[in-house]
């Protein structure tokens, strides 16, 4: 055989694995998002500083780099605190525009699914967040849900977050106007608009009010890219558009929010809420005629509980009594929607879920009606 | 770790088949050992320790049938005459070796220990046992020999359950060159996309389903999830079967296939003639065959096939849906077994294109059975499929949504259940496109993984 022709097979049977090297390296430098590599490549590139240091410190380097090092260092710290963390990974089916999907979590033993919700977490902001180094030591009662339902409700949970925690400086001012609420029909929602995550998808389907009311929701959405995921389909063209490009063309009179489930992964409840209070902002200016009803996160039952992910209801719980203090009482209310879907310990009750988190289609109209039951009464401008 | 997962694809295997290659040739098998015990004791090391102690009884089990003489030359007593001087009846040991390893597997299940791949293990283990007792094979002296074969990674978890005899000599000595890495990468490659592209994202309208909760499936919906998990757990597993052949080809090994095209079957039988094969192989060697298989009467037949349904349900978990599963098909496969051959069924030979939208309709059924271990769920379930359990809060279109929302993957899988894969493959796979789109197919699942999180294998827990 000619030595061409060797060559030849010899490059012949080695192509797969060649190929194979190219797309990898066009892969790792252009695509690659998660960073697959992050394991490897955080500490190598922290053992480099290290030596780098080490080098300066001696003399053997000139010490130009350590300025920008510095800042390098912090965010790559972070980024590799937790390998655990998968995250963004429903922020990839919202990118690859699958809009309203509800998908199920944690099926029966034996097959489980991508972390979904559980974690949740979000690596799109500054390199990944640290998990669970954030938590709050849990407090024993969780303090929404345990109110009775229909007793003049005072302003959502803003009185027990007084009585338990020291509220913080920063707070809001903590409304101590009694909110009055009345109940209504299936047509109060005509001029509303639903936003949320994968439970808004479910009352989408399941909740019987499709055609009445507007949603912009998707499984995976979260509080940082309830702006910026391109999840609504607009007629007439292919592409996409955001929340805030919908909210912009189209002025609703009420707008229901539940998010939160995805985000506790991230385990930074300080930086949600303060999140969360900046999107509120946002939402007014966009919507400047609307009320804005915060919808608690919805609890979780004990099959979730027993799964032991981080996703309990004490981190629920926190979370919750914090949304509870963006309530103002004029434009931005509080719902406890827990009230109407938890049991006397204060978890979903568990017939109403078969994977602990996402209610059973046939108990949405549950989660509807508390809300049916708690409409606001605007007071009349001309009194 | 599993295939599907990043840990092995960009950390295990460059790293090990690098030092595969580095290593010289005589040192490969202790390479492969090392690298098996690291895959499989990933995490969790003290899993290692029970798959040892197995494999070391089992091996002396074997060496305990040695005393005799086999017909294939081997070590025997002196003079090679048939000087039967240790007389350990052979039946004895097997009895003990079957009872130990089915103890050891009943007891692991039964404590919840994870030790994945076990109920696989203990058949391989069974039928090197089973075949040194048959003198199909002589025992194996070498206890390394027969731990690399045991715990050998691309095998280890799922299968397939191979016979010692057929993999014995490349045990030994194999081929390790570039084309044999290039064909098994390839298959590699092929069966990841079918699990990580076909079955991970179908999988999702069988979650869908479970979490809205099974009253409130339309019936075509219940139908549809159910077609839909029949191809998930199809392209899962054959998925991970290529993963596994073209793994062991890497390493120089021919292993068994275990599917072929099943769904392109032409009744019941015939369907477990095409699916997992191997498994489907050991229980006709080890159980059916021995029991009489179909040479004592119509009768025995009968019961012969019940025992072997029977086994494989509980060698799939011991849960009534399991029994309930086994037997249906056991049912379909007596019935089959008479009909073909009486006068209404060769006055019906025009129709035998039937078959296949027979099978189409039977085989997600016992699915449904298999999938769903609460009675009462799958009472549910099943009650929908037929319109006997009444539907809460039932949306009609349910089921358009679902198809809209799947249909790529529908289509996608639909087509990866038929032969076209497979002819097309064999034709294309030399070709440079086709490599290419195998390289980028590679990052692709990748990139969806390092999405997704893992999807772990459905057959893990077995």
């Amino acid at each position: 055989m000619s030595g061409v022709r060797k060559l030849w097979h010899w490059i012949h049977s080695r192509l797969l694995v060649g190929f194979l090297v190219m797309t990898g390296v066009v892969f790792l430098v252009e695509y690659d998002e998660q960073d697959v590599y992050r394991e490897i490549r955080v500490p190598v590139s922290g053992w480099i500083r290290t030596a780098e240091k080490f080098a300066v410190s001696n003399g053997w380097l000139a010490d130009g780099r350590m300025a920008a090092d510095a800042d390098r260092t912090a965010t790559d710290g972070m980024a590799g605190e937790d390998p655990a963390v998968n995250g963004a990974q429903w922020a990839g089916e919202v990118r690859s525009g699958e809009g309203i999907q509800m998908t199920g979590e944690q099926p029966a033993e034996g097959m489980q699914v991508a972390g979904g919700e559980q974690s949740g977490g979000n690596l799109e902001t500054a390199g990944g967040q640290n998990t669970g180094g954030t938590q709050s030591g849990g407090e024993e009662l969780p303090a929404d849900g345990m109110q009775p339902a229909g007793e003049g409700q005072n302003a959502g949970g803003a009185q027990t977050v007084d009585g338990q925690s020291g509220v913080e400086a920063e707070a809001d001012e903590t409304a101590e106007k009694e909110v009055q609420y009345m109940t209504v029909e299936d047509d109060y929602f005509a001029d509303a608009v639903f936003i949320g995550d994968s439970r808004t998808v479910g009352m989408f389907e399941y909740g019987g009010i499709e055609d009445i009311t507007t949603f912009y929701a998707s499984t995976g959405l979260s509080i940082y890219r309830i702006f910026n995921a391109k999840i609504i389909k607009v007629e007439g063209q292919r592409a996409k558009i955001t929340i805030k490009e919908a909210l912009q063309d189209k002025q609703f009179a009420k707008i229901y929010l539940m998010l939160g489930i995805n985000e506790i992964g991230t385990g930074d409840i300080d930086g949600f809420a303060r999140k969360y209070a900046e999107v509120l902002e946002e939402l007014k200016e966009l919507q400047p005629d609307a009320i804005i009803y915060v919808q608690a996160i919805i609890r979780v039952s004990q099959k979730q509980v027993q799964k032991h992910d981080g996703v309990d209801n004490e981190e629920i719980g926190e979370r919750n009594r914090r949304l509870a203090e963006l309530a103002d009482n004029e434009r931005v209310f509080f719902l406890d929607v827990n009230e109407a879907l938890c049991d006397e310990n204060g978890d979903m009750v568990r017939e109403y879920s078969s994977d602990g988190v996402h209610l059973k289609a046939q108990y949405i109209p549950l989660w509807k009606e508390y809300l049916l039951e708690h409409a606001v009464v605007i007071p009349d401008p001309a009194e | 770790m599993v295939f599907s997962s990043l840990i092995f694809l960009l950390y295990f295997l460059p790293a090990f088949f690098f030092l595969y290659w580095v290593f010289p040739e005589k040192y490969r098998n202790f390479a492969l050992l090392a690298g098996s015990a690291v895959f499989y004791g990933y995490g969790a090391p003290e899993r290692l320790v029970p798959i040892l102690v197995l494999t070391a009884v089992n091996f002396w089990l074997g060496l305990a049938f040695g005393r005799k003489i086999g017909p294939i030359g081997e070590e025997s007593g002196e003079n090679g005459e048939e000087k039967k001087s240790r007389h350990i009846k052979p039946k004895l040991i097997l009895s003990v070796g079957v009872a130990f390893n089915v103890g050891a597997l009943v007891y692991f299940r039964m404590r919840q220990v994870s030790l994945p791949g076990i109920s696989f293990y203990t058949f391989t283990m069974i039928a090197y046992l089973a075949d040194v007792y048959r003198k199909k094979i002589p025992r194996e002296v070498r206890l390394s020999h027969l731990t690399m074969y045991a715990v050998m990674f691309p095998k280890m978890l799922c299968g397939p359950i191979t016979r010692y005899g057929e993999l014995k000599a490349e045990v030994s000595e194999r081929k390790f060159d570039a084309n044999t890495v290039q064909e098994g990468l390839g298959l590699f490659i092929l069966g990841l996309t079918y699990k990580v592209l076909l079955a991970d994202r179908i999988g999702y309208l069988w979650n869908q389903v479970h979490t809205i909760g099974y009253e409130n499936l339309s019936t075509p919906y219940a139908w549809l999830a159910a077609v839909a998990y029949s191809m998930q757990i199809y392209l899962d597993f054959q998925g991970y079967s290529l993963m596994a052949v073209g793994l062991g080809r890497m390493l120089g090994f021919h292993l068994p296939e275990n599917f072929h095209e099943p769904y392109m079957a032409t009744g019941i039988r015939d369907f477990y003639r095409r699916w997992h094969m191997t498994l489907g192989g050991w229980f006709r060697d080890y159980v059916y065959i021995p029991l009489g298989g179909s040479r004592k009467g119509r009768l025995r037949t009968v019961v012969n096939l019940f025992a072997v349904w029977l086994l494989t349900s509980l060698w799939h978990g011991f849960g009534i849906n399991f029994l309930m599963w086994g037997g249906l098909l056991w049912l379909f496969i007596v019935w089959e077994r008479f009909w073909v051959g009486t006068k209404l069924a060769q006055k019906l030979k025009g129709l035998r294109f039937l078959v296949h939208p027979y099978v189409w309709a039977v085989i997600p059924v016992t699915w449904v059975c298999f999938a769903i271990t609460d009675p009462v769920e799958l009472y549910t379930y099943l009650g929908r499929m037929f319109g006997v359990v009444p539907g809460v809060n039932v949306k009609a279109t349910d089921w358009l949504r679902a198809i809209d929302m799947y249909r790529y993957q529908l289509i996608a899988c639909l087509v990866a259940c038929t032969p076209v894969v497979r002819i097309l493959y064999g034709k294309l796979k030399e070709t440079i496109v086709c490599k290419l789109a195998l390289a980028m197919a590679f990052w692709f699942c990748v990139w969806r993984l390092s999405l997704a999180g893992n999807n772990p294998f459905m057959y893990l827990n077995f």
